[in-house]
């Protein structure tokens, strides 16, 4: 054994026991995390919870999640249940973060740390979650790499969701990606998929009538991506010459376009299941004490065929993150 | 009557006439006979369940659940597919679960007494809910390669969805004015207490119309699902609002009796063409509401005054 492995265990081992001594309630002596996620509903967010729910279990921290299914009235009280449960630390994906002030300053009266997912909320401790607009701008550099090398001829069509601040960042990186590289491109048009398969198919279809050009697809998630492929093909266009750009791929979908082989040939990883894990790390750090960083970035990268089963491992039916991997690339 | 309907479709079709000299003016592609084709695959899905809600709306009633059953019906449908790998089993099993959810729908409306907005509310939430849990909010693949060519398909030059929506529009509409069950639709819309009086069987007939919007409406889900090869927990979010929407810009009246399955057309075809026009045109996704909400204004306004011009002269 290593001095340095040595001295990290030595700093994990007392980092614990500072822990339990900590973060200890009066009741039952275990950490407990409050956690009021924004949308249970979308993959994206089940795979967060089930992350955290994983590491909680790990740790043998209690953590209770419930949903406001997107309705911020119910967020706010489903936090002050929480609060009145006596949590430790309170965790929001906010469905409104504008609309969580006062809930999150009664929390801090109460001596309860409040973090955020996603979004920074005035008076919490920390948010966590991945950088959008640098994300995005992977996704335009990748592309742009990809281009120079085989000398494509960039008609691209970007099928956003604009009405949410998240994706428009990503799409704004992805141009400022495209931009920085001095590829010569075109982005023949810009139309609003509303995150949904369904609407990406019929938007891309009309644009893609006006612009049978078009031969690069960017969505900002993979929805709106593959949604943009069935159009593709739906419109009689030549597929092989198609390179579709994903984002998220945060599940099912994402990674069976992706392993096809076909015109979907990356996306921007955003790894949920690290989300989740850290949203329970940074609890349990920020309960001992720690101070946290404004933003606690976790990390992104594009996946390709090749690099995928770096990150992921079969797992029944599926696949699972490889979370080392992960936390490798961490700063 | 007779008169009066026509004058009304003629102003819905002076309206989507108008529309469409605007984007052919602005859009080169706008004529081509692949935005066509586009046009009428988006309005035929719309006007399957377009062609149920009529008659649901016909009997002063409204189906709010036709949008939740695209999801749960899509879900069941590809489900069914999966397992059984057979298309006809998938599409005999959606046309039956459409047909249970109308039966509930019906039963809940006449039965209970429930007002049909909040029963079908009712119906919408708990459709939607059951999507989410059987799937864990995530969509699934069909398995089946033949699934997608009743969506992407055609049949000569016309898409199968098309072909489809044109069928049912013939059979309904024949059903509508030329059965004793059509006058019976339109008898109980207008007035039920008559209806009642002069011997109809007011409650099987609306449980029977609620029945043919459930089945419509899976029809419809089943041609989506085949559209999008995938079961998907969040589709036909608002379908409902957008069906109802232009079946009342086709001037089927919200409180009955009064309406043609023609005019719900012209309806669905307006908001169809609009939304195919904006993106054709570039703009901005944050004006196509404002835009929708114009051309359904204008168009009722336009109806609204041809109507009250037509009563004044048949009145004086």
């Amino acid at each position: 054994m290593t001095v340095n492995k040595l001295r990290a265990l030595i700093c994990i081992a007392l980092s614990t026991t500072f822990l339990v001594a900590c973060g200890q309630p009066a009741n039952d002596g275990r950490l407990k995390v409050g956690y009021v996620v924004n949308f249970m509903s979308h993959e994206w967010y089940q795979n967060i919870c089930r992350a955290a729910e994983m590491r909680a279990g790990e740790l043998g921290v209690d953590i209770i999640i419930a949903d406001a299914n997107l309705d911020i009235a119910a967020q706010i009280s489903k936090a002050e249940n929480l609060i009145a449960q006596g949590v430790d630390v309170l965790v929001l994906t906010p469905v409104d973060a504008k609309a969580l002030g006062p809930v999150v300053a009664e929390a801090n009266r109460r001596g309860i740390h409040v973090l955020t997912e996603s979004n920074p909320v005035e008076g919490s401790k920390s948010y966590i979650g991945i950088d959008n607009k640098a994300s995005g701008k992977k996704a335009g550099l990748w592309y742009a790499e990809y281009a120079l090398q085989h000398g494509m001829e960039s008609k691209i069509l970007i099928i956003g969701l604009p009405n949410f601040e998240d994706c428009r960042q990503r799409v704004d990186g992805f141009k400022e990606g495209l931009a920085e590289s001095g590829l010569d491109y075109d982005i023949v048009q810009e139309v609003d998929g509303q995150g949904l398969k369904e609407r990406a198919l019929k938007v891309a279809q009309d644009a893609l009538t006006a612009h049978p050009e078009v031969n690069v697809i960017f969505g900002i998630n993979d929805d709106s991506t593959t949604g943009g492929m069935a159009a593709y093909r739906a419109a009689g266009l030549d597929e092989t010459g198609l390179i579709a750009i994903g984002f998220g791929l945060e599940g099912t979908v994402g990674r069976t376009a992706l392993l096809a082989g076909g015109s979907y040939r990356t996306a921007l990883g955003m790894f949920p299941e690290f989300v989740g894990t850290s949203l329970v790390d940074a609890a349990v750090a920020i309960a001992a004490g720690q101070t946290l960083p404004a933003h606690y970035e976790t990390p992104t990268l594009m996946i390709t065929l090749e690099n995928f089963e770096q990150f992921y491992r079969p797992e029944g039916d599926g696949y699972a993150l490889r979370l080392d991997a992960v936390r490798a690339l961490m700063p | 009557m007779a008169r009066l309907a026509g004058a009304e479709q003629a102003g819905l079709g002076l309206v989507l006439f108008l529309l469409c000299a605007v984007l052919a003016t602005l859009s080169p592609v706008f004529l081509t006979l692949g935005n066509i084709t586009n046009i009428l695959r988006d309005a035929a899905l719309v006007a399957i369940a377009g062609i149920g809600m009529v008659a649901i709306i016909l009997q002063g009633e409204i189906d709010l659940s036709v949008g939740s059953s695209q999801a749960i019906v899509g879900i069941v449908a590809v489900a069914v597919l999966n397992a059984s790998s057979s298309i006809v089993v998938a599409f005999g099993v959606s046309l039956l679960l459409g047909a249970l959810i109308g039966l509930l729908n019906g039963l809940l409306v006449t039965r209970a007494g429930i007002n049909s907005l909040i029963a079908t509310l009712g119906m919408m939430a708990i459709l939607r809910g059951v999507a989410m849990v059987s799937t864990g909010a995530v969509s699934i693949q069909a398995k089946v390669p033949d699934f997608v060519n009743i969506g992407t398909g055609h049949l000569g030059p016309v898409p199968v969805p098309v072909l489809l929506a044109a069928v049912l529009f013939a059979a309904v509409y024949f059903v509508l004015h030329h059965t004793p069950f059509g006058r019976y639709v339109y008898a109980v819309g207008s007035n039920r207490d008559a209806a009642e009086l002069a011997g109809l069987p007011v409650a099987r007939i609306k449980v029977a119309v609620f029945m043919l919007g459930g089945v419509l409406a899976a029809l419809s889900a089943f041609v989506l699902a085949s559209r999008l090869n995938s079961g998907q927990p969040n589709a036909g979010l608002a379908f409902e609002l957008q069906v109802i929407a232009a079946v009342v810009l086709g001037g089927v009246s919200l409180t009955g009796g009064v309406g043609t399955l023609v005019g719900a057309l012209l309806g669905i075809l307006i908001l169809t063409v609009l939304n195919n026009g904006l993106v054709l045109l570039n703009v901005s996704s944050f004006y196509h509401d404002i835009a929708r909400g114009c051309v359904i204004i204008l168009a009722v306004f336009l109806d609204t005054r041809r109507r009250r011009s037509l009563d004044r002269s048949s009145n004086g």
